[in-house]
């Protein structure tokens, strides 16, 4: 991750302006650019009924890199996870105002396809939730979907997807078994397979490492790192020290107020620079613990 | 430490557990409760114990191999069975599955995923009130519906009667095994892009499937025991015999469809209307009979409870990779 | 609830640099004072007290490591632990400056030294500690508009060394057998405007802290 330091982009990011006060804020941030952005939010607002859940967000997320959301319970973080893959259309009553582009499409007007946005953004999440099926067929279940039978070459898939998943190495001999009978970070690891056979552009990951111990959690962060070579990541965690250790680029959120409750979006920037130096005292506030 | 003159007041939570008055009489609480826990059970065990035993004993020493190949003969004539009626109360159990399994399963998904539509309310207090309604009723239903529709008792008729019995119970077991799906299964299979209905296909309703099961199974070992609706609809047979039916059925040269009409729409018997009539009957003969087919039927009801059970276990281990 | 054991540690690091610039600040004192003195016995005893400003050093040093390891800090209270690895090397090289004039007095043992001389030392001493004090309360403080002042007086210790340059240049020449003498005087000299050079270092480590840039302060 240190590397970052020494590529070109860094010294651009420093110069743009990253933050400003946050009445301000909640209009638009200029996050550093990159060149094309995988996701980009416009002015994006989520409503559950009459509650504003998330307000006027505005960011960029870059193609192949580590994006962690970061923020105390409460402030939107997951909602703002879920927006882009289109999981919050399950909760009745829900409404959306601005515009999530992915890869210059936009994914929550009418004319987006959300079989199609869920397929090219894959989620992995909090809790390991393999199917109560077989190994193979977890991993297989997605490629099914989409009409891929044995002849038109599923076992591949399914091996790509394991090895990516690094995995294939210690289920290679019981992939007809329960895939319930695998340990915590090896379900999660299967999640993470089942989720790349697909071949999706974006992996969300809500709090992936949550519920593992210290050694799974460490595979699965190593693995984030190889995976952000073919894919981009965006992950939401509560745990600082883990964004801090696996990301590229950070993003803090916060409720603008106790009474309205609405999440937006206080600093965005490159980890490092979040990390060690950032500009808006709510953020330092937070990161160094100091925050309520 | 209190010495147990003054125990209430005055003394601290930590004073009054050490005391040893407090302690003695938590002790003996404890027994007295525990005992009276015991009893009871005895009391509710022993009360199934004591019907097993008497059917057993009341119903073993006439049951033969007679009993199940043959059809009735008549009175003074030894080496009757009641071929017809256990013939009767499987096609009966197979039509009536048949009829309530789909539609109850489709119900009960519906109810458990939008509760609080119109639909979904007023399906949940017809099953409700279904549950309650007495069984006869539903066969005078099935009488009006049917029977006098077709111009005579069927097994179709009396199947329906029962898969209305059995609607109920497998829609409301159904509904709650849906619900104890995790959320997170579906949310996984819905974020690889599958739509709703598919999830429900393949995830949600697999992953419920021994709790759908063992409501079936519940649901058929309820309906095998009714009489009363039985009575308008399938009536009773004393020459039903279903090898017998598909002999003459291909002798005569019908169609497949025409021999399974013909084995539908005759009426039948069932073991539980054939122990009624027999029991009413003033011949010791035929009594004993009706005793010999209350421990069929026991022993029929019985052991689809234990084997559903059994299977549910063993699936479940061999989920849990056991 | 906002990590008050974290607070306090962190206010102990704080305690413990003001300490060791405490110690440091006697130290040169001292010797300043030895060589005015010509006390032979002094210089040597502040030779050999250098070994606890090393020990103290590498103590503070070494609970900012544990600190880091264990309290995972970020943004601000990183760059102060970092800041105070570089401050207590820089207080710890005045120490060894102060080392170096009581090396000098004892090297110059009987000799006889123009008491002129030694006042000015003993002016650049003072605009030196001068500095120096008031950095540690810069510090304490966290201002980085304080801390950005201070190296500006790092000119007026650079005139005093240049004048007491010259003039020992102008002696030299003059008096061959005073150069061994001269040189000594110079070295010193030249300690001391180390010295002030090492708290412009630390008011730039005091500006990191405040403000996450490193960059050299002017001193002009």
């Amino acid at each position: 991750m240190f590397t970052n330091m020494e590529t070109p982009m860094t010294d651009e990011k420093q110069r743009a302006p990253l933050t400003i006060p946050i009445k301000i804020a909640q209009k638009t941030i200029e996050p550093p650019h990159v060149g094309e952005n995988k996701i980009e939010f416009r002015d994006y607002s989520f409503y559950y009924g009459k509650f504003k859940a998330l307000g006027n967000i505005s960011l960029q997320i870059p193609p192949n890199q580590i994006t962690a959301i970061i923020g105390p319970s409460g402030c939107g973080k997951s909602t703002l996870l879920r927006s882009i893959n289109r999981m919050n259309d399950l909760v009745p009553n829900v409404r959306t105002e601005g515009q999530i582009i992915l890869s210059g499409e936009d994914i929550i007007g009418p004319s987006a396809d959300v079989v199609d946005v869920r397929r090219r953004v894959g989620m992995v999440f909090q809790r390991p939730n393999p199917f109560p099926k077989s190994i193979y067929d977890n991993v297989a279940y997605g490629p099914r979907l989409y009409g891929i039978s044995h002849r038109q070459g599923l076992d591949e898939i399914v091996y790509n997807a394991l090895r990516q998943a690094a995995l294939w190495d210690e289920v290679k001999d019981k992939l007809r078994q329960s895939a319930m009978a695998l340990s915590g970070g090896q379900q999660q690891r299967l999640c993470i397979a089942r989720a790349l056979a697909v071949e999706p552009e974006v992996i969300l990951m809500d709090e992936p490492a949550s519920a593992l111990d210290p050694v799974a959690t460490l595979k699965i962060e190593e693995l984030m790192q190889t995976l952000k070579e073919s894919y981009t990541i965006i992950i939401v965690t509560h745990n600082m020290q883990q964004a801090a250790r696996v990301s590229d680029f950070t993003a803090f959120m916060m409720i603008d107020s106790p009474q309205t409750r609405t999440g937006v979006m206080v600093e965005y920037g490159p980890t490092t620079q979040i990390f060690t130096n950032p500009k808006n005292k709510q953020t330092e506030d937070y990161i160094t613990g100091r925050f309520g | 430490m209190s010495s147990g003159t003054n125990v209430w007041l005055g003394t601290s939570t930590k004073q009054l557990i050490q005391s040893r008055t407090g302690y003695r009489r938590r002790k003996f609480t404890n027994r007295i409760m525990l005992t009276v826990t015991a009893l009871f059970t005895l009391a509710a065990l022993a009360i199934l114990f004591w019907i097993i035993i008497y059917v057993v004993i009341k119903g073993l020493q006439y049951l033969n191999l007679d009993f199940f190949i043959h059809l009735p003969r008549p009175l003074g004539m030894p080496g009757g069975g009641v071929l017809n009626a256990i013939e009767g109360t499987i096609i009966l159990t197979i039509l009536a599955s048949l009829f309530a399994v789909i539609p109850g399963i489709l119900a009960a998904y519906y109810v458990a995923y939008n509760p609080n539509t119109p639909l979904g309310i007023a399906v949940r207090f017809g099953t409700d009130v279904l549950s309650g309604v007495p069984s006869i009723i539903i066969g005078l239903f099935c009488y009006a519906l049917i029977v006098k529709y077709q111009g005579h008792y069927s097994a179709l008729a009396g199947s329906i009667a029962l898969a209305i019995i059995m609607l109920p119970t497998i829609i409301r077991t159904t509904e709650e095994m849906i619900k104890l799906v995790p959320h997170s299964l579906r949310e996984g299979s819905l974020a690889l892009g599958s739509p709703e209905w598919k999830t429900a296909v393949s995830v949600s309703l697999p992953a419920a499937s021994q709790g759908i099961i063992t409501g079936i199974l519940l649901g058929i070992a309820r309906a095998s025991g009714e009489t009363a609706p039985l009575l308008f609809t399938a009536l009773g047979n004393d020459n039903y015999e279903v090898g017998k039916i598909i002999k003459a059925g291909l002798a005569n040269h019908k169609g497949i469809f025409a021999i399974l009409g013909s084995i539908v729409t005759q009426p039948v018997d069932s073991l539980p209307l054939t122990l009624w009539k027999y029991a009413q009957q003033p011949y010791p003969e035929r009594i004993n009979q009706s005793w010999a087919a209350a421990l069929v039927l026991l022993i029929f009801v019985l052991s689809l409870n234990i084997f559903t059970r059994i299977w549910v276990q063993v699936r479940a281990n061999r989920m849990q990779g056991k | 609830m906002a990590r008050e054991t974290f607070e306090r540690q962190l206010q102990m690091m704080v305690d413990q640099v003001l300490v060791l610039g405490s110690m440091v600040e006697q130290s040169v004192l001292a010797a300043l004072d030895a060589l005015k003195r010509r006390d032979l016995v002094a210089a040597r005893s502040i030779y050999e007290q250098d070994i606890k400003i090393n020990k103290k050093r590498y103590s503070i040093e070494s609970e900012c490591v544990t600190l880091i390891a264990t309290q995972q800090p970020m943004a601000r209270d990183v760059r102060f632990l970092a800041a105070i690895i570089e401050i207590i090397t820089e207080l710890e090289r005045i120490g060894d400056y102060a080392k170096g004039i009581c090396k000098i007095t004892l090297l110059l043992s009987e000799e006889e030294i123009d008491p002129v001389l030694i006042n000015e030392l003993q002016q650049m001493a003072n605009l030196g500690l001068d500095m120096l004090r008031r950095a540690l309360d810069a510090f304490v403080a966290g201002d980085a508009a304080i801390a950005r002042q201070i190296p500006l007086e790092d000119s007026k210790v650079d005139q005093f060394y240049n004048r007491l340059y010259h003039k020992l240049m102008d002696q030299m020449t003059a008096d061959i057998t005073t150069i061994d003498r001269a040189n000594h005087i110079m070295w010193a000299a030249h300690n001391l405007e180390r010295m002030a050079d090492r708290v412009t270092n630390i008011c730039e480590r005091i500006v990191y802290v405040a403000t996450g840039e490193m960059k050299e302060l002017d001193t002009t």
